[in-house]
């Protein structure tokens, strides 16, 4: 063994004498699902990644994420690739800086990034640069496809129609983002796109078309629009969340404007199923059960629980500011539990919360980082 | 940790190979060939870091290796006890690579970066992992994000300052003798001159705002921010009425 040794350290490369350790161990915080469902939630204004031991509504830990390390990143929703390990996370730059040199300089825009995780500890396996203002990200474990959003509003500032459009982004696979080898298909949707989702093949992209009061459907194959139809029955509706159930069969767009949830089937041109109408602003909602569906709402905030078969709110509930400042996400674990992410005020850490699937009333909390908005979840 | 003092490494290497193998190893690895803590210094100490030829800064340009090191007021983190940090850059980089990377691509223009089995990361490491325990604690490394019009401050203690904190850089006020190079502006004069439409007013924000934030928050360039940490607002007012930017 030492004649082995003294082989190597002679072999004429430089011996590294006095250091024979790991260089850079790995000092992260290592999250084992252990059998537990966990959750994972972007805080847009502190630049972390929380994730959280739903099962017990613990909070495992908060770690940074971003390319940039004094500016804020905007980290804007994860989604998890189970097959891979990987997380995705959308990166927005949101543009908050009006400092005197730079807006004499002429200010511009930053663009995006989706950041691919190492699902245990976050760390970084790989980036790709997309178009200013990534917004919502999608991905199909049936096809291994991840498309972006790009809620682009100086781009839909521009007084030609078609140049208002911003690029829905389409990255196949999107394990390629870890190999460097991506190569973003892009494809002008719509004005100011929100919150996407596929369906249940990965061949369909369905977009909230804030810009345009519109719902879209694309075909991630060829790339092609298929439909445009109305976001909702109101005349002027302004979708913003989007929420596809289980089965990918119907599809939930919350409309700011008309405070209204527009149920839709999931087609290649959609049909508007049923309208529920909330109190307030409505967000990210989710189906309870096949007939039930829960609705968070803003201004004010609270949620309520409809019978889309009748249309009819079971029940509704509002918040206090240090119950649940902001709801905007709901989620429904595979035990039937039921979830809420609180946004907060945007500069006090937000929250999830657990509810009475029944009652809505909020039974426990966890507090995360700044601005959460939206929980990805991984089952054991 | 497989970290261990080179001296008891030794005595243990020393044990397995007895006489023969003990001496053949020390002679060949000896005055031709530095021991990795001692290159990691040097690189510590060297532009080679980055292999843009744009790059004028070393390690030691913005880190001590001990904190409180008078008048001198770099911004940076000391880095004794950075290898055993969990956090840096205020918190936002949980890696150590990760934040040498970020410090060679914002400031030293080399974008690709090192991974951790590089010849250069690696001996970076171990120079650095010499210098343990040292603070073990985050950095704080709080930026100021909105600009703000600052009080007028006092010379004499600006001058004392710019001493301290632009001197390593800039080189003397108003000449520059000694700055890092030529690309480095002369102050205040060459960041006048450079601002030369804007208002008295607005050119004291403006260098409030390079003190601040350097390179980010979309200013560019490649000067690092000094953080509330480092300089309180009544220092950057001492400074600027050092300077003579005194917006009026």
């Amino acid at each position: 063994m030492a004649l082995t040794a003294l082989a190597v350290g002679c072999s004429g490369a430089p011996s590294d004498g006095d250091f024979s350790g790991v260089a850079y161990p790995n000092r992260r915080p290592s999250f084992e699902p252990a059998g537990r469902r966990l959750g994972y939630v972007a805080n847009r204004n502190s630049d972390t990644v929380s994730v959280l031991d739903l099962d017990a509504m613990t909070l495992l830990g908060s770690v940074p994420v971003g390319r940039d390390p004094v500016d804020i990143d905007g980290p804007r929703h994860v989604l998890i690739d189970a097959a891979n390990r990987l997380a995705y996370v959308a990166l927005s730059y949101p543009f908050s800086v009006q400092s005197p040199h730079v807006l004499s300089q002429g200010a511009t825009q930053r663009n995006g990034y989706i950041q691919a995780l190492d699902l245990l500890d976050l760390r970084v396996d790989g980036n790709l640069r997309v178009d200013p203002n990534a917004t919502d990200i999608a991905f199909s474990p049936t096809t291994g496809r991840l498309s972006v959003s790009h809620f682009d509003l100086f781009r839909a500032l521009q007084s030609d129609s078609e140049t208002r459009r911003a690029n829905l982004v389409l990255v196949d696979p999107a394990s390629a983002i870890v190999a460097g080898n991506a190569v973003p298909r892009r494809v002008p949707i719509c004005a100011a796109p929100a919150a996407i989702a596929f369906d249940g093949a990965g061949s369909r992209v369905f977009v909230a078309c804030t810009g345009e009061d519109s719902l879209a459907v694309v075909d991630s194959q060829t790339d092609e629009v298929l439909s445009r139809v109305p976001a909702g029955s109101s005349t002027v509706n302004k979708p913003y969340a989007l929420v596809a159930d289980a089965e990918r069969a119907r599809l939930l767009v919350s409309n700011q404007v008309s405070t209204a949830v527009s149920v839709f089937d999931m087609s290649d041109t959609p049909q508007l199923l049923s309208t529920l109408t909330v109190l307030g602003v409505p967000f990210f909602s989710v189906f309870v059960t096949d007939t039930t569906v829960a609705v968070p709402f803003q201004n004010p905030n609270g949620a309520a629980l409809f019978d889309i078969t009748t249309g009819a709110e079971l029940v509704q509930v509002e918040y206090t500011a240090d119950e649940c400042p902001n709801p905007a996400e709901f989620t429904v674990t595979d035990d039937d539990r039921l979830r809420l992410v609180c946004e907060g005020d945007h500069y006090r850490p937000g929250a999830v919360v657990e509810l009475d699937p029944s009652t809505l009333a909020i039974e426990s909390s966890v507090s995360v980082d700044v601005y959460p908005e939206r929980m990805a979840i991984t089952h054991p | 940790m497989n970290r261990r003092p080179a001296t008891s490494r030794a005595t243990g290497l020393c044990k397995i190979a007895a006489l023969v193998g003990c001496c053949a190893l020390n002679a060949c690895g000896s005055d031709a060939d530095p021991s990795a803590v001692e290159r990691g210094r040097q690189l510590f100490e060297s532009k080679a870091l980055s292999h843009s030829h744009l790059n004028d800064y070393t390690c030691r340009t913005c880190h001590d290796i001990e904190a409180n090191s008078p008048p001198f007021k770099k911004p940076g983190a000391a880095l004794a006890g950075a290898t055993l940090r969990p956090l840096f850059w205020g918190g936002q980089e949980p890696d150590l690579l990760g934040a040498i990377n970020a410090c060679r691509n914002y400031f030293m223009t080399d974008n690709q970066p090192l991974s951790a089995t590089d010849e250069q990361a690696r001996l970076l490491y171990a120079y650095l992992a010499s210098l343990e325990p040292g603070d073990t604690s985050p950095s704080p490394f709080t930026i100021v994000t909105d600009i703000e019009a600052l009080p007028r401050g006092t010379a004499g203690r600006g001058q004392g300052l710019f001493v301290g904190a632009c001197a390593a850089c800039h080189g003397r006020m108003h000449d520059g003798v000694n700055r890092l190079s030529d690309g480095v502006p002369v102050l205040p004069e060459d960041t006048l001159a450079a601002h030369a439409q804007f208002s008295a007013r607005v050119q004291r924000l403006v260098f409030t705002e390079k003190i601040r934030h350097g390179l980010f928050l979309g200013y560019g360039g490649v000067m690092p921010p000094f953080s509330q940490e480092l300089l309180t607002d009544q220092d950057v007012s001492d400074l600027l009425e050092a300077l003579g930017v005194i917006g009026e």
